[in-house]
C-alpha cells in the first residue's frame, strides 16, 4: 500500500459547507472567541461558523464583559413599537442596521440567566452612558401606573419593579424571549438556574430578587408565546432551579415536549399547598417524555416521588437521589418518601439503568441495596453514599455480577473507618473490570494491601483517604503496581496526595502501555 | 460470525484494488448499505471519490476501530475536541491536504467516528487563532469586503473577551 505522504492533495480545495458545520460542532461554547475569529476568515466561513456562534451565546462559563453587545442586535429584530419603550426611559434605541444573518433564528439553547445578565449588563451601560434614569418615573406615583400597563399578571403577589431601569429590563428581557421563541427553529435545551453570575456583576439584593420574580413570570409565560410550540417541541433538556417555582409551566410544557432527554428539577414544592398539584404536574411531564434518559430531582416535598414510585420509563439509564441528612428539609423528604417508593422506582425501571447514584440514609433504606442487586442488571457506573449501620447489603451488591466500571462510595460521617470493613476485592464480582474506584473512607496501608492483594481488574484510577503518614500507602501501592505491571501491560503508576495534615486523600493512575 | 470472514474489494479513484474483510467495510454507512442492497457478490465497489493513499488511511482507522461500538448520528453529546486517544492522535499527524482529504472521504463514505475524529483536529487547528491566522494556517483568501467585515465584526463584538 502506498503511503500518504507520497500524495499531495490541493490543500485549497474547498471543504463543503455542511463539513466547515461539523468542524465548528467540536468547538465548545466556551471557546467563542475561536468561533468569533471563524467568522471572520471569509464569507464561506462566517456563513458556516455563525449557525454555531449564534446557536449558544448564553451558554459559556466565562462571561465575556463584552456579552451586553449582543442586546442592541436582537433589538434589532424587535419592532419598533417594542423598542419604543426605551425612549420614554431616556434609552435612545441603539442604531439599527440590518443584520447580516437571522441570529435569533439560530439559538439551540436558552441560559435565561445569562440573557437576562446581558440585558442588566447592557442597561447598565446604557445607565452609565446617558444617565436614564427619566424624572418622571422616579416619583413613586407614576410607578404604580408603569406596573399596572406592564403586567397582565394573575399573580396576586406586589411586583417588585420599583424603577424605571427594573422596567426596562423586564421589558427587553421579556421582548426577547418572545423574539428568540418566535424565530427560533429548535431550542434545545432551556435553562433557569440561578449560579449567582448577577451577584458576580455587582447586582445588590433588590436586583437578584427581581431577577428571580422576572425568571418565574418568564417561565410560567413563555410556553404561551407565539411559535414557543414549535420551537419548544425539540426540547431535549430542561432545567429549573427556582425558590417561586411552582407547577403550571411543567403542566404547559408536557403538551409541547416529549422528547426530553434531561431533566433538573429544583424546589419545586416550596409551598405546601401547591405541593400535591406540582407533583401531579411534574408526573404528566415526565409521563409525557418518550427519550429521557436522565431525571434528577432536588426533593423538598413530601409528595414529589409518589408519581415516580409507579412509573415505567424503559429507556432511562442514569437514576440519581440524594436524600441527606444535612439538608434542612431532609427530615420532610426521608417521611414522604417511603422505602416501598423508593424501592419501587427502582424495581420499575432498573432493567436498563446503567448509573445509579444514592446518597441516603441507608439506615432507613435498609433494603435498597439489595433491591438495586436484583433489579438493576447492567449498571457500570454505581455511587453510594450516606449513613450505613453495616455494609453488609453494599457487599452482597458488590458480590453480583455486575461488570462495573466505575464506583464511588461516598462517606456519611466523616472519617469513617474502612478497616475491616469490605472484604478483598478479589471476592467481589462487581469490581472486576473496575476502571476508576473512589472511596471517601480511611483505609489504613495494612488493609489497602489486604484489599488490593490479587485483584486484576483494569483499574486505572484509584481514589481512597488515609490517616497520617502516606509512605506506607505508597510502598503497597507500588508493590500492588509491580504485581499487576505483566498482566495488564502497564507501563506506570503516579501517586498524589492531598493532606490537610491528619486526614491524606490519596490517587493513584496507572499508566497503560 | 459468518460475515467476519467474508471480504470486499473496493476500487479507488485510479482503480486500485483494496480486498478488505467485510466488518471492516461496514464501518462505512455508505458501503453497509451497499452491501447489504446488492447481497452477496464478488463485484468490485468503485470508489471514485477516494483517492489510493487516502483509502489506505481510511482502512487502517476502519481497521484499528474495527471492534468500536457503532455511533448514530444523533448521538452528538460529547462533541468536545480535546479527547483525541494517542493512537487517532497520530493518525491524525498528516500534513493538512491529507487531513483535508480524510474530511471529504469520512463524509462521503459516512464513517462519522472517521469525520468527528479529522474535525476535532482541525478544530484543535483553529482553537485560540485569530482570523488573519486562520487564514494563514489554512491558505484562506478574504473575500469579505472591507465594510462587511467591518459589519460581520460589529455583530460578534459580544463574545470578544476584550
Amino acid at each position: 500500500m502506498a503511503s500518504s505522504s507520497s500524495y499531495d492533495p490541493p490543500i485549497t480545495r474547498r471543504l463543503p459547507p455542511e463539513v466547515l458545520g461539523h468542524i465548528f460542532a467540536h468547538i465548545s461554547p466556551n471557546e467563542l472567541s475561536t468561533l468569533s475569529s471563524a467568522a471572520l476568515v471569509n464569507r464561506d466561513w462566517c456563513k458556516n461558523s455563525v449557525p454555531y456562534l449564534w446557536s449558544a451565546p448564553f451558554s459559556s462559563v466565562f462571561i465575556s464583559e463584552n456579552l451586553y453587545k449582543i442586546i442592541p442586535i436582537y433589538l434589532s429584530f424587535l419592532s419598533t413599537e417594542a423598542r419604543s419603550i426605551l425612549i420614554p426611559n431616556e434609552i435612545t434605541p441603539p442604531v439599527i442596521l440590518q443584520a447580516t444573518f437571522d441570529y435569533p433564528s439560530m439559538l439551540e439553547e436558552l441560559n435565561f440567566e445569562t440573557l437576562y445578565l446581558a440585558v442588566y449588563m447592557w442597561s447598565k451601560h446604557e445607565r452609565r452612558q446617558k444617565s436614564v434614569i427619566n424624572p418622571m418615573y422616579r416619583s413613586p406615583p407614576s410607578l404604580e401606573t408603569l406596573q399596572i400597563t406592564a403586567f397582565d399578571s394573575e399573580n396576586e403577589e406586589d411586583p417588585i419593579i420599583s424603577n424605571s431601569m427594573d422596567f426596562v429590563i423586564y421589558h427587553l428581557v421579556t421582548e426577547i424571549c418572545k423574539l428568540l421563541m418566535y424565530r427560533s427553529h429548535k431550542i434545545q435545551n432551556l435553562f433557569f438556574k440561578r449560579s449567582g453570575k448577577l451577584r458576580a456583576v455587582g447586582a445588590n439584593a433588590n436586583e437578584t430578587q427581581l431577577f428571580a420574580w422576572i425568571a418565574v413570570k418568564i417561565l410560567d409565560d413563555i410556553p404561551k408565546y407565539p411559535g414557543a410550540t414549535y420551537c419548544l417541541r425539540h426540547l431535549r433538556k430542561l432545567i429549573v432551579v427556582a425558590s417561586y417555582w411552582i407547577g403550571k409551566p411543567l403542566l404547559k410544557l408536557s403538551s409541547i415536549c416529549h422528547d426530553i432527554a434531561t431533566l433538573e428539577i429544583d424546589d419545586i414544592t416550596y409551598r405546601a399547598e401547591e405541593s400535591q398539584s406540582t407533583t401531579n404536574e411534574l408526573a404528566a411531564l415526565i409521563q409525557n417524555q418518550q427519550t429521557l434518559k436522565l431525571i434528577r430531582l432536588k426533593c423538598r416535598g413530601k409528595e414529589t416521588f409518589k408519581p415516580l414510585a409507579h412509573s415505567r420509563f424503559p429507556k432511562l439509564k442514569n437514576f440519581g437521589i440524594k436524600l441527606t441528612k444535612w439538608s434542612y428539609l431532609a427530615d420532610r423528604c426521608n417521611e414522604g418518601l417511603s422505602i416501598e417508593d423508593f424501592n419501587s422506582i427502582i424495581k420499575n425501571n432498573g432493567k436498563n439503568l446503567q448509573e445509579i447514584r444514592l446518597e441516603v440514609n441507608f439506615k432507613k433504606y435498609s433494603t435498597t441495596l439489595g433491591i438495586v442487586g436484583e433489579y438493576c442488571p447492567n449498571l457500570v457506573d454505581v455511587t453510594v453514599g450516606g449513613d450505613f449501620d453495616k455494609v453488609d447489603d453494599l457487599v452482597s451488591l458488590l458480590k453480583r455480577p455486575l461488570r462495573l466500571h466505575k464506583l464511588t462510595i461516598r462517606g456519611g460521617a466523616s472519617s469513617f473507618n474502612g478497616d475491616g470493613v469490605l472484604p478483598p476485592f478479589k471476592e467481589m464480582n462487581a469490581m472486576a473490570n473496575l476502571r476508576q474506584f473512589s472511596i471517601d473512607w480511611m483505609i489504613s496501608a495494612t488493609s489497602m494491601a489486604t484489599l488490593l492483594e490479587n485483584w486484576d481488574a483494569p483499574i486505572i484510577h484509584l481514589m481512597f483517604h488515609c490517616e497520617g503518614d502516606t509512605d506506607s500507602h505508597a510502598k503497597i501501592i507500588q508493590a500492588y503496581f509491580n504485581d499487576q505491571k505483566n498482566k495488564r501491560m502497564l507501563k506506570d503508576v503516579s501517586f498524589a496526595v492531598a493532606s490537610d495534615g491528619r486526614d491524606s486523600l490519596i490517587g493513584v493512575g496507572f499508566i497503560e502501555g | 460470525m459468518a460475515t467476519e470472514l467474508k471480504k470486499v474489494k473496493l476500487t479507488s479513484s485510479e482503480g486500485t484494488e483494496f480486498i478488505i474483510d467485510r466488518k471492516v467495510a461496514e464501518k462505512s454507512v455508505l458501503l453497509k448499505n451497499m452491501l447489504e442492497d446488492v447481497g452477496e457478490s464478488d463485484m468490485a465497489i468503485p470508489l471514485p471519490n477516494v483517492t489510493g493513499p487516502i483509502l489506505n488511511k481510511v482502512i487502517d482507522y476502519c481497521t484499528h476501530h474495527r471492534d468500536d461500538p457503532f455511533v448514530s448520528q444523533e448521538d452528538d453529546s460529547k462533541k468536545v475536541s480535546d479527547d483525541i486517544d494517542d493512537w487517532d492522535a497520530e493518525f491524525c499527524k498528516v500534513d493538512q491536504g491529507t487531513l483535508f482529504e480524510l474530511i471529504l472521504s469520512a463524509n462521503y463514505l459516512d464513517i462519522k467516528p472517521l469525520l468527528d475524529l479529522t474535525c476535532k483536529t482541525v478544530a484543535n487547528m483553529i482553537k485560540g487563532k485569530t482570523p488573519d491566522e486562520i487564514r494563514k494556517t489554512f491558505n484562506i483568501t478574504n473575500d469579505f469586503t472591507p465594510e462587511e467585515e467591518e459589519h460581520v465584526r460589529k455583530e460578534n463584538e459580544w463574545c470578544e473577551e476584550r
